[in-house]
């Protein structure tokens, strides 16, 4: 579909056009083109603009900033180049490393939980399940509502003494419940089972649209083999979704390096003892209520590669699926 | 039968379980709207009541004449339609002759934006605040409204959606002697209505829900988002877990509204995004 596209493009587009073909000049264009490259340039002007000074520009001076010595107060001629001494404090950083690791715990959990439940839950509602429409809007209510007024709802559920989650979890036997947000040693995955509970909708709707592409008939033929409902589900419906499972998980893995609106409501400083810091919070800690420019800018740097890293891998993979 | 009825059986059965994980998903929910009408003392009673002894409509009146709220309403409203309009005529314009106008330096400049798309916003807060600073657009609403107009994603993502209309219908305009620009509001856009929702509705949620933005470009609470509103809401109010529910339910009610009616496109769009983006 694609290419036949790119044919009929190329076949109606300005340079293929029969006075083209009889005086083929290179640079010098013809009525129609000019008039096209005028309106091509006006229509993307606004745009262009905008992204240069509200897009680009901060971007490039984001990623230069984590290599330069300078405090903004004293202007710019008080600006030096620092190289990497930024980034020879950050091993010895505790939050920093306390981030990089609570960071990558969050992937380690977040991402194939959320993944094998979303698409679990999506292969039965395409399937099994009667009253699809009510049961996908109660799974995807969560993804729409913002981190912010839900971390409160959460706050008070994991409420160690007295809040629901213990009340229901002590009712059923449990002798000595988690203390939730309350311990260093569960403040962070009480933030990640929120996170899964907020997002698995939006990986689910993107496995379920991706399903409904699946045609019945091999359903149909696996049943007539006498395949089960499991057998199809790994046999059939996760095989055909390979591509879609390998990008849900890097978008999943991306959204859990960029997690922090749950950090910053569902606890203060970061969790007990800083337990739950990420390192987007590093980031806003360092430049927002320590000033240490230096030290923010290195850890977004630090932060840019990986995010960078995985979006590379992201498009290799993709360019592979798509030729 | 046989098969068929053992067949019905299973599907029962899997609509109970999904039902059930679906009523978990939304727990949260119910719980938020039924404890911000109940009074302090009963927020942490056991057994659960859903609903209320004593319905308490107190919470409200306190969210609503006693706080800020309703500047927060109007400030988060601004910022989202302002945002949207700008994002929406700006956006679709140049999406538009990325996916199908020819002009030299396209490739050159759209895989510019292909690159800053890489650097998530988290990345870019410092020296975005310091250059806001120095552009004078700290501590307004411009300092929001701005970098969302102009959204390299959404660029992306429309074009996306322009460049899978048939080529031979604008060719078709273009022979009847329409120009690009009349090519584009009358033919391409209309045809391009689910990729606009997706765009609209995407946007939307995003802005409404944004909270690291004006955590950090606002602070007068006089300027606040709901999302940040919110928050100072909740550390004025401590230990008032049934007014903080009040105050959640009250932020969260427009955009749930919205979504409970027009789901389907809610879902549709959010599913696009996934699958295109």
């Amino acid at each position: 579909m694609k290419v036949y596209l790119s044919m009929r493009q190329r076949f109606f587009s300005g340079d293929q056009m029969a006075s083209d073909r009889v005086k083929p000049k290179k640079h010098k264009l013809s009525e129609m083109e000019r008039k096209e490259e005028i309106a091509g340039y006006l229509f993307i002007l606004p745009n262009f603009i905008g992204i240069l000074i509200f897009v680009l520009f901060p971007t490039i001076c984001s990623l230069l900033l984590g290599f330069v010595k300078w405090n903004p107060m004293q202007g710019l001629s008080n600006m030096r180049f620092a190289g990497l001494e930024n980034f020879a404090g950050l091993a010895n950083d505790a939050l920093f490393t306390t981030s990089l690791k609570n960071n990558i715990l969050f992937t380690i959990i977040y991402v194939p939980f959320s993944i094998v439940l979303a698409l679990i839950v999506a292969g039965l509602l395409n399937r099994y399940v009667f009253f699809k429409v009510p049961i996908r809007l109660m799974t995807f209510m969560p993804y729409i509502s913002s981190i912010v007024s839900v971390a409160y709802v959460w706050m008070i559920l994991y409420y160690p003494s007295g809040g629901p989650i213990n009340s229901i979890l002590m009712s059923l036997g449990v002798q000595n419940p988690p203390q939730w947000l309350a311990s260093p040693k569960t403040a962070l995955i009480s933030i990640i089972i929120m996170s899964i509970w907020h997002d698995v909708g939006y990986y689910m709707i993107i496995f379920l649209a991706a399903m409904q592409g699946i045609s019945g008939e091999l359903y149909e033929s696996a049943a007539v083999d006498g395949a089960g409902g499991i057998k199809s589900f790994l046999k059939i419906t996760v095989p055909m979704l390979g591509s879609n499972i390998m990008f849900v998980s890097i978008l999943a893995t991306i959204n859990s390096f960029k997690v922090f609106d749950q950090v910053n409501t569902m606890v203060t400083d970061a969790g007990p003892g800083r337990s739950a810091s990420v390192l987007v919070y590093a980031i806003y800690y360092y430049a927002f209520r320590k000033q240490n420019i230096g030290k923010a800018s290195a850890i977004a740097v630090v932060l840019f590669l990986i995010i960078f890293v995985i979006s590379m891998v992201q498009m290799r993979l993709k360019k592979k699926v798509t030729v | 039968m046989k098969y068929k009825t053992r067949h019905l059986i299973g599907r029962i059965t899997m609509t109970a379980v999904m039902t059930a994980f679906g009523m978990l998903c939304i727990f949260p929910f119910i719980w938020m709207i039924s404890t911000s009408f109940k009074n302090e003392v009963d927020v942490m009673e056991f057994p659960i009541r859903i609903i209320p002894k004593v319905i308490n409509t107190g919470n409200y009146a306190k969210v609503w004449f006693e706080s800020n709220f309703p500047a927060y309403y109007l400030n988060s409203i601004k910022v989202t339609a302002l945002t949207l309009i700008g994002d929406v005529c700006i956006t679709t314009c140049a999406a538009y002759a990325f996916a199908r106008l020819k002009f030299r330096g396209k490739e050159i400049i759209f895989a510019s934006y292909l690159a800053t798309m890489m650097v998530p916003v988290q990345v870019m807060l410092l020296p975005k605040y310091i250059y806001f600073n120095w552009m004078g657009i700290n501590n307004t609403h411009w300092a929001l409204i701005l970098p969302g107009i102009f959204n390299c994603f959404n660029t992306f993502l429309m074009r996306g959606f322009f460049e899978s209309i048939p080529f031979e219908i604008t060719e078709a305009a273009k022979i009847d002697g329409a120009g690009q620009f009349r090519t584009f509001i009358q033919v391409v856009l209309p045809l391009a209505k689910s990729g606009l929702t997706t765009l609209v509705l995407f946007s939307f949620s995003w802005c409404w829900n944004d909270y690291i933005n004006p955590l950090i470009f606002i602070n007068s609470d006089r300027l606040f988002t709901l999302t940040i509103g919110l928050q100072r809401f909740q550390e004025s109010s401590t230990t008032h877990y049934a007014l903080i529910m009040a105050g959640a339910t009250v932020s969260l009610l427009p955009l749930i509204v919205l979504f409970l009616f027009a789901q389907r496109y809610f879902i549709e769009s959010f599913a696009n995004v996934g699958i295109k983006g």
